[in-house]
């Protein structure tokens, strides 16, 4: 059964942020709820080895030891972490980008681009979305798209979301949302997602609380 | 034939013209702007003293010869073989060879050009000069290799392009050379309100001089690229006059222990336009030093001038220096300049990674990121 699981996890800078977690993150959708600045971000940033932080312990994969690989291996294990702020990247736009992580052949560009115009229009960006740059100029909001659409388009096991649904309007929230119930359902994966709204995804398989420097499961 | 230059330079402001011209005749390179090549870099620096001889000294060497190869106006020595002088009589494609066997098949000088060179070489190195005229009937884009030059036995080889044309496109690449190169000069003239736009793809080594005068109201948009193999030199000069509008997107990558200078000098104009922007990157020990002269004077009101310089340097053995300096002497101006050098951002890399994008590869599109203006 897929999961993330952690052993005798700890995450911290100067001081500890969270303490000796032993978690499973099972198959579905795992809310993660807490506080401002209780390590929500810090932790999963953690698991895709991202930031300044220290770690101590295990992160499993299901059962493969990821502790020691490097961010780039983690995306190869099929870990897929959304920003909570992407950063800008001038002079490559948003499908050049997509298609330099996928690899995509010159057959593989015409059928991902139509898909991808297509996306953009349910989110409803502008029509040369897919040649702007990425994420220059753009919104909060069209930026959690942008991530949003790196996630449709690598399909990853191992979903970490930093409060996708922020700055979003209320129809790409329910949107987004529905797609993710959606891809939860149909697909053998765990989704880790960062929120502080009870109401974009209703009925989550799994809520989780980080408080005291410990998660705990709510549900 | 060189007399075109002045007949039809009349919308130029004349005197300003001709200040410029006597300054490029007497002074084709300035002894400071390559001061740090000695310092630098191992590498051969050409005597370029060669306007520094007085005419009748030259004329004494050269008296022998026929007129049409050698013509003084006005402190402007004219050597070696001439291009057409419209662009109509010649494919789309016009090149500039540097080797006397290629040289033979478009020009109809071809033999006194072997007989000067000969002549030349043993006195100070032959001197090729070429001058394109684009025509208002001419086509608008103009496309210009510069090759061989190492074959020549030239030390110095100046292209004049005059630009009547309203709206002209020039091309110019330097091919790809491994070894020493020589010294290639380009003088750029344009008539007022012409729109003019220039890419330049320096690739190999190369040492570089453009020179620039706008006549008013022109529009230039040039646009450099500068790939060396070891290293690469590059003055720009600009005359402006009243209400000319100029902006030069500078991109230099230097790798494998690479050394680039960039210069760039201008003479602002009263209502002128100057927006120089400038990305650089260092790589692998490499050194790259870029260096600004802005000069505003009391007449030149009213003008705006924006100097803007952004290096990256990927490794710290590398370095990236500068100095962009506004010389102003009057109030009504804008004016900025900026100056940056900055590593890889580590947030894009890692964001790049979490996308499933090799060190390597990520570090190639913060790179290209970065030159993108």
């Amino acid at each position: 059964m897929t999961m993330i699981k952690l052993k005798d996890y700890s995450v911290g800078f100067d001081t500890l942020l969270l303490n000796n977690l032993n978690v499973e993150f099972s198959k579905g959708i795992n809310i993660i709820k807490g506080k401002n600045g209780c390590g929500k971000t810090t932790l999963i940033k953690s698991l895709m080895n991202i930031g300044p932080q220290e770690t101590m312990g295990n992160v499993y994969l299901n059962d493969v030891d990821v502790s020691e690989l490097s961010t780039y291996e983690r995306n190869e294990k099929g870990l897929f972490l959304s920003y909570q702020t992407p950063p800008e990247l001038p002079g490559i736009s948003n499908f050049a980008l997509i298609k330099d992580i996928n690899n995509y052949t010159a057959q593989d560009i015409a059928k991902n681009l139509s898909k991808y115009k297509g996306m953009c229009k349910q989110l409803q960006l502008p029509e040369d979305w897919h040649s702007r740059f990425h994420n220059v100029g753009a919104s909060g909001g069209e930026r959690k798209k942008n991530e949003f659409l790196h996630f449709v388009f690598t399909n990853p096991s191992y979903i970490l979301f930093d409060e996708i649904d922020s700055g979003l309007d209320e129809y790409s929230r329910t949107f987004i949302g529905d797609y993710l119930k959606q891809f939860s359902k149909d697909n053998d994966c765990v989704m880790l997602i960062v929120t502080h709204s009870n109401e974009f995804i209703t009925e989550p398989d799994y809520v989780w609380e980080i408080k005291d420097h410990t998660i705990q499961c709510l549900t | 034939m060189f007399d075109l230059i002045h007949q039809n330079i009349v919308p130029l402001k004349k005197d300003k013209f001709h200040k410029h011209c006597n300054l490029l005749a007497k002074q084709p390179i300035d002894e400071k702007y390559y001061k740090h090549l000695d310092a630098n870099t191992n590498h051969l620096i050409y005597d370029m003293d060669i306007n520094n001889h007085s005419k009748e000294t030259i004329m004494d060497h050269y008296e022998s010869l026929d007129d049409r190869v050698l013509t003084c106006t006005d402190g402007f020595y004219y050597f070696g073989m001439t291009f057409p002088t419209s662009m109509s009589k010649q494919p789309s494609n016009l090149e500039l060879f540097s080797s006397y066997e290629h040289s033979r098949k478009i020009s109809q000088y071809s033999d006194i050009i072997k007989h000067r060179g000969t002549i030349a070489d043993t006195v100070m190195g032959l001197v090729f000069t070429g001058l394109i005229v684009c025509k208002k009937s001419d086509p608008e884009h103009l496309h210009i290799n510069v090759e061989n030059m190492t074959q020549t036995k030239s030390n110095f080889n100046h292209l004049i392009i005059h630009v009547q044309n309203p709206k002209q496109t020039i091309n110019i690449e330097y091919k790809r050379r491994e070894e020493e190169c020589k010294f290639v000069k380009i003088t750029l003239l344009i008539d007022a309100g012409c729109d003019v736009t220039v890419n330049e793809v320096i690739l190999g080594n190369s040492q570089v001089s453009f020179d620039v005068v706008c006549g008013e109201y022109a529009r230039l948009r040039h646009h450099i690229q500068q790939l060396p193999n070891s290293y690469s030199h590059y003055v720009s000069n600009v005359t402006m006059n009243t209400g000319s509008d100029v902006q030069i997107k500078h991109i230099s990558w230097a790798k494998r222990n690479n050394s680039i200078n960039l210069f760039n000098n201008v003479y602002h104009s009263h209502k002128g336009v100057y927006d120089f922007i400038s990305r650089t990157i260092a790589q692998d020990m490499s050194k790259i030093h870029v260096e600004g002269l802005i000069n505003v004077t009391k007449r030149d009101t009213h003008s705006s001038t924006e100097w803007n310089h952004k290096g990256l340097m990927l490794d710290e053995m590398s370095s990236i220096s500068g100095s962009p300096q506004l010389n102003i002497k009057t109030k009504e101006v804008t004016a900025t300049h900026g100056f940056a050098v900055s590593e890889p951002d580590k947030e894009i890399l890692n964001y790049l990674s979490s996308r499933g994008m090799s060190e390597h590869k990520a570090l190639q599109n913060v790179c290209v990121g970065h030159i993108s203006i």
